[in-house]
């Protein structure tokens, strides 16, 4: 399938969201989203604020539907003609691994997992409202998803702790209890504590743009703030998530990175408007 | 067309002017479009797209003395609920693009703080240009799948509801192209760095140490292609 050049029209994203597209042109779709950045921030917004009703078969898939059982057919009978005469209990076979891991679900694919933001519609990481509205529907399904996938990250981490050869993962991933100081020294004031772990991890509490335009720091409760002033005035900052955040960087004028007290790590290129998960290199 | 005819009844319904099909669309849909724009932007940007798109749904711009509604560009060929989302978050993306361009040309005035040391900004440098070539290469739909899980945000299943797979399957091929990319990241900087065991390492760690250098994001989405960001917003283009 060759791509093309032209970004797809709403109805035509639209139908491929909702499985409505033929094989070619879900090809065609694909072939041109999985290049172009503009349609694949557009499909994710779109199939995340879609709700995950039961997504329409396409039609060549339908289609094919009748061999799974006629193989099943072909397979027992050949089975039974193999070994009519096994002393096993059952002639069932064992469920091929595709099988197996649709029902066995989420601890099959866990391994791979890593930890992944909060919904879009996240409340701020300040104060979150106590009734926050449910945008989307499948919101419940994204909680799932949040709770396996820290299960999973929680596993990848022990991975990648005990590899020998891999190298070493950033401070940032870290778990943050690994970090923390004898309970001798709770004697000081929490946050010069705080700060001293994250300087030794190579974070900081706050932290200034290199044209020193804009100011960042964590709260003493975890949350992010903005100065544009000079730290004469600081104003919370939405990152989208909710979250505690332990250090801040920011590497360029409009560029910050913060990381939560669980290992991830988040980005603005827009002065603090719009945040994303920074993919970890050592998952590759 | 099949399974939304209705929608699209109502949709030429709407773009005739018909009153009863407007409060019909206005009870049924405007939630959603707001619902769909919360979620997109709950600090209410995305609210005043949504806002801008509901008028031009309703008409209000003339062309040629005759209310021209952006329901025409409906077709049926999805529901109308999804065309919604669609569009919105077309006009939404477009919006914060444009803002994020002009951001980026402001940054490149600003000089970016160098690297640690000279070795570590080789390597970096190594590492980005075979990871670049890398995806590149990769299957579109291998690269689909990364740009949605790495870029984009998106659980594994609803990266399935795109590509037609299982959860279970999305985590597998996910995992076998994430090897993949390691085992081509490592042959690239061996032929074409010439690179040994330790200075392979040396380029994972370069990166490791400071993902705010590299932006796997862009690589995912393959910024090279420009058609996009030249594309208009609207629920006509293509």
């Amino acid at each position: 399938v060759t791509p093309t050049n032209s970004c797809l029209d709403g109805e035509t994203l639209a139908a491929w969201v909702d499985g409505g597209l033929s094989r070619s042109d879900a090809a065609m779709a694909e072939a041109h989203v999985s290049s172009c950045p503009r349609c694949q921030e557009i499909t994710g917004l779109v199939v995340k604020t879609t709700p995950m009703t039961p997504v329409a078969v396409p039609w060549w898939r339908a289609r094919a539907a009748w061999l799974v059982p006629a193989t099943v057919g072909v397979a027992a009978v050949g089975l039974w003609i193999i070994a009519p005469t096994s002393p096993a209990p059952s002639p069932v076979r064992p469920p091929a691994p595709s099988e197996r891991q649709r029902v066995e679900g989420p601890a099959t694919i866990a391994p791979l997992e890593s930890a992944r933001d909060a919904a879009v519609p996240a409340a701020p990481p300040v104060a979150p409202p106590a009734a926050a509205p449910e945008p989307v529907p499948q919101q419940a399904g994204r909680r799932q998803d949040l709770k396996r996938e820290k299960e999973a990250a929680d596993r990848v981490q022990a991975r990648a702790n005990t590899a020998a050869t891999a190298p070493a993962p950033p401070a940032a991933v870290a778990a943050p209890t690994e970090a923390a100081p004898p309970a001798a020294a709770s004697a000081r004031p929490a946050a010069e504590q705080g700060a001293r772990q994250e300087s030794a991890k190579g974070g900081a509490k706050d932290a200034v743009s290199p044209d020193g335009a804009l100011h960042w720091r964590i709260t003493d409760r975890g949350a992010l703030e903005r100065s544009t002033d000079r730290g004469t005035t600081w104003q919370a900052v939405n990152v989208g998530i909710t979250a505690t955040f332990t250090t801040v960087q920011a590497p360029q004028a409009r560029t910050a990175i913060v990381t939560t007290t669980d290992g991830r790590q988040f980005r603005t290129t827009d002065g603090g408007a719009t945040w994303s998960l920074v993919p970890k290199m050592q998952d590759f | 067309v099949q399974g939304h005819e209705n929608d699209l009844e109502l949709a030429r319904a709407c773009e005739r002017g018909d009153e009863t099909a407007w409060d019909r669309f206005v009870a049924e849909y405007r939630p959603i479009l707001y619902r769909s724009a919360d979620a997109i932007d709950p600090s209410g940007g995305a609210r005043e797209v949504a806002d801008s798109l509901y008028a031009e749904l309703y008409g209000l711009k003339q062309s040629d003395g005759q209310r021209k509604s952006l329901f025409a560009y409906f077709h049926g060929r999805s529901s109308l609920a999804t065309w919604l989302r669609a569009i919105l978050a077309q006009r939404y993306v477009d919006r914060i693009r444009g803002t994020r361009r002009l951001e980026e040309l402001a940054d490149d005035h600003v000089a970016r703080p160098s690297s640690p040391s000279v070795d570590h900004g080789r390597y970096a440098a190594a590492m980005e240009e075979a990871l670049a070539a890398v995806v590149g290469a990769l299957e579109p739909r291998d690269r689909l799948r990364l740009g949605c899980y790495y870029s984009q945000e998106m659980t594994l299943v609803q990266i399935g509801r795109l590509t037609h797979e299982s959860e279970a399957t999305v985590s597998r091929q996910l995992a076998r192209t994430r090897r993949a990319i390691r085992a081509s990241v490592e042959r690239h900087l061996r032929d074409r760095r010439g690179f040994g065991d330790a200075e392979i390492r040396e380029c994972v760690a370069a990166v490791v140490e400071n993902t705010g250098e590299l932006d796997l994001g862009a690589l995912l989405g393959g910024r090279k292609n420009a058609a996009g960001d030249r594309s208009k917003a609207g629920g006509g283009t293509r």
